[in-house]
């Protein structure tokens, strides 16, 4: 029986030598794709000595196998690589046309090593790779970057993966950046391009994707495009873009807000109607804009018109408005659409932009830092006219925005001065999440992303459970209805909904159009049967989900190799346990250490790993038949018997 | 009567999944290249145009054209012609 979904290549491009060679899929099928490929190349490839930012360091760009087909949601690209805030694993998964492009110009995945002595971009058509100086288009934002690549006759139609001026100069807060405007963001993913000096990759191709049983696979995706269509999450999403979190009960009710860096819990609610979704959708908001094959786009062009002119950017996400929003006390929508189209177009993630000048504000009210230190601005809680200055500077490393460039963890070393106390971080990766103080499940998936720190892992809110029925409740593994309240559980819960992410993220497929959102959305069964009629391959649910918990160990221990993480690095900062560190409606409300220590045992209970270390087992090792870890961690002296 | 596929651009988010439905159904593989319906946008978020040639058939034998059916902006319908 052939084996299909895929277009069989992977190709493994060195900077060093400029040097490409494919090889073939097949011997990587057991890592599904997207995620599980990039995490067992990586684990394989890269050494534990190896610096981030070096050429040691390699970046996988892998799509799925239901990529580029008629799969909903199937335009998802995965980019895994060794976190340059964390020094750990870190994926990024981005949206856009990207995806499709590259598997249709004849690549599954492709590996990229080593540095180029001087920029280069690459550019990909049906099966051929060419290496080309980036000499034209080195110092551009991704906009400019975009449009000058499209200027190509031979480039006209292909998507464009690039980086900006952030990227170039190597802070570790860049992003790298799909077709001007979906963000790869996590784990300075901009600033890896950039220690390579690969400024942008091109790709265009128009083979063709054949799936193994295409009458059955089109009937199970007609399903899946109804359930997404009919789902409540899906109809929200639709209608007002990811904004809808921001205004509608269910998904987070009680949901606290994240205040001048984590300070307070509740805004003022004038200033928070003054960012209602509704300003942003009804009054910027130019037309809906899709990713490849999503039937509940969540993305929009926007238009700034203020102090710098006309600006076109596609999109603000909801946590844009609490990142230039509650997070530094900035009311004004013009100020927060400038600053996440300035975070578009430099090249800067915006959650770790937003914590490090949260960060700053914070040291400026101390009077830990003083105006002369920060290029003369007066850093105020809701100095709106500081925000933009603020982020070219740190794209440009210029003044105080190269001490704020590589993530405020990294500033408050440098600082000293007692300011490492206020900043936000878990394992070095910024954190701005909302309230973790009232929905445990939700904290605890945080904390303990194998990303360093996150949403996009194992959080998922508790009341999310409540939603699902007996049958869906056997396939997450509850036998009856669960008490929500008891530690083993919401353990158990989290590290389902990890394996289950590390399935979507290897299949391509995008975690907004499944039960992330709600049981009524897309759930392991229908992409199951996705995979199965897409590949031919035979594993059936339990054993797709067994292999979504193989891939988080591979993630974990790689962790454990490269950046040394163990149980003290699976806590949120000191301050949400600390009553003294809180003030206004948050005051006193804190995390307490003792519960946070059940939560925690009930997740590594649930994992089989060591309670006392956070560490993987033997057993746990064994139960996966992942014989490569047990191997390299028990030689790292690193595997707990 | 005469039918074709008209598009709405204004409704169209330019995900283009009727271009993979329309390859499916005419070629049993996912390729626009394959496909009778074209969608244009040069750049990502510029406007949306289109063309449809004459291989569309109306997806021959099923009530809806799937390319209309997997539509979720409902940007496509059919249109009259003379």
């Amino acid at each position: 029986m052939s084996f299909l979904g895929w277009v069989g290549k992977v190709g493994w491009i060195d900077l060093d030598t400029g040097s490409i060679q494919t090889e073939t899929i097949e011997k990587y099928r057991k890592w599904i794709g997207g995620r599980g490929l990039g995490s067992h190349i990586l684990l394989e490839s890269v050494p534990v000595t190896a610096d981030p930012l070096s050429p040691e360091n390699i970046v996988v760009i892998s799509t799925g196998p239901l990529t580029g087909t008629l799969s909903p949601t199937s335009g998802r690209l995965n980019i895994s690589s060794k976190n340059a805030l964390t020094r750990g694993y870190v994926s990024a998964n981005v949206g856009g046309y990207f995806a499709t492009k590259l598997k249709r110009a004849g690549f599954d995945a492709l590996v990229i090593r080593g540095a180029a002595k001087a920029p280069v971009y690459l550019s990909i058509h049906n099966g051929k790779v060419e290496i080309s100086s980036a000499n034209r288009i080195w110092g551009l934002t991704t906009s400019q970057c975009y449009q000058e690549l499209k200027k190509d006759s031979s480039e006209s139609e292909s998507s464009i993966l690039c980086i900006g001026p952030a990227g170039e100069k190597q802070c570790k807060m860049a992003n790298a950046v799909v077709d001007k405007g979906r963000s790869a963001s996590y784990g300075g993913m901009g600033a890896i391009f950039g220690s390579k000096r690969l400024k942008a990759i091109a790709v265009d191709g128009d083979l063709p994707i054949r799936v193994h049983k295409p009458e059955e696979f089109l009937a199970h995706t007609r399903r899946s495009f109804q359930k997404i269509g009919y789902s409540r999450s899906g109809k929200l999403q639709k209608k007002y873009s990811t904004l809808f979190s921001k205004f509608v009960a269910g998904l987070g009710v009680n949901w606290g807000q994240v205040v001048k860096n984590y300070l307070d819990g509740i805004w003022d609610g004038n200033k928070m109607l003054r960012l209602s979704p509704l300003v942003f959708l009804e009054g910027c908001a130019v037309r809906n804009l899709s990713c490849f094959n999503c039937p509940i786009p969540c993305s929009r062009l926007y238009r700034y018109f203020g102090e710098e002119g006309e600006k076109f950017f596609e999109t603000i996400q909801a946590n844009h408005i609490t990142n230039f929003g509650s997070m530094i006390d900035n009311d004004d929508p013009q100020v927060l659409l400038l600053a996440s189209a300035l975070c578009n177009d430099l090249g800067l993630d915006v959650d770790s932009t937003a914590c490090s000048i949260a960060w700053a504000f914070e040291c400026f009210e101390r009077k830990t830092l003083n105006a002369s230190e920060c290029d003369g601005f007066h850093l105020n809680w809701g100095n709106k006219d500081s925000i933009a200055p603020l982020i070219k500077r740190i794209a440009c490393r210029e003044g105080i925005g190269d001490l704020l460039a590589d993530g405020s963890l990294h500033a408050a070393k440098r600082l000293g001065r007692g300011s490492e106390k206020w900043a936000m971080h878990i394992k070095g990766a910024p954190f701005r999440e909302k309230d973790m103080q009232t929905n445990m499940s939700w904290a605890l998936g945080v904390a303990v992303s194998t990303r360093g720190s996150g949403h996009l892992n194992g959080a998922v809110p508790l009341e999310n459970l409540s939603q699902f029925t007996s049958k869906d409740l056997e396939l997450i593994g509850f036998d009856k209805a669960p008490d929500l309240s008891d530690s083993d559980t919401i353990g158990h819960f989290v590290a389902w909904f990890e394996d289950f992410k590390s399935l979507v993220d290897s299949l391509g497929a995008c975690y907004f159009s499944t039960w992330w959102m709600g049981s009524d959305a897309l759930g392991p069964l229908e992409l199951s049967e996705l995979y199965r009629t897409v590949t031919g391959g035979e594993e059936d649910v339990r054993e797709l989900l067994k292999r979504g918990s193989c891939i988080h160990n591979l993630e974990k221990a790689f962790n454990t190799l490269h950046a040394g993480f163990a149980r003290e690095d699976d806590f949120p900062p000191e301050r949400l346990f600390d009553a003294s560190l809180t003030h206004g409606a948050r005051k006193g409300k804190v995390l307490e250490k003792d519960r946070w220590d059940e939560l925690l045992d009930g997740y590594y209970r649930a994992r089989k790993y060591d309670l006392e270390s956070g560490r993987q087992t033997r057993r746990c090792l064994k139960e996966l038949v992942l014989k490569e870890v047990e191997s390299r961690l028990e030689e790292a002296g690193k595997l707990i018997e | 009567m005469k039918y074709k596929i008209g598009i709405d651009i204004e409704k169209c988010n330019g995900c283009r999944a009727c271009e993979l439905a329309c390859s499916l159904h005419l070629e049993k593989v996912f390729n626009p290249l394959g496909s009778a319906i074209q969608i244009i946008r040069p750049d990502v978020h510029g406007p949306v145009n289109f063309e449809i040639d004459d291989r569309c058939d109306l997806c021959h034998g099923t009530e809806t054209p799937l390319c209309m059916e997997f539509c979720s902006a409902n940007a496509i319908s059919f249109i009259r012609t003379p």
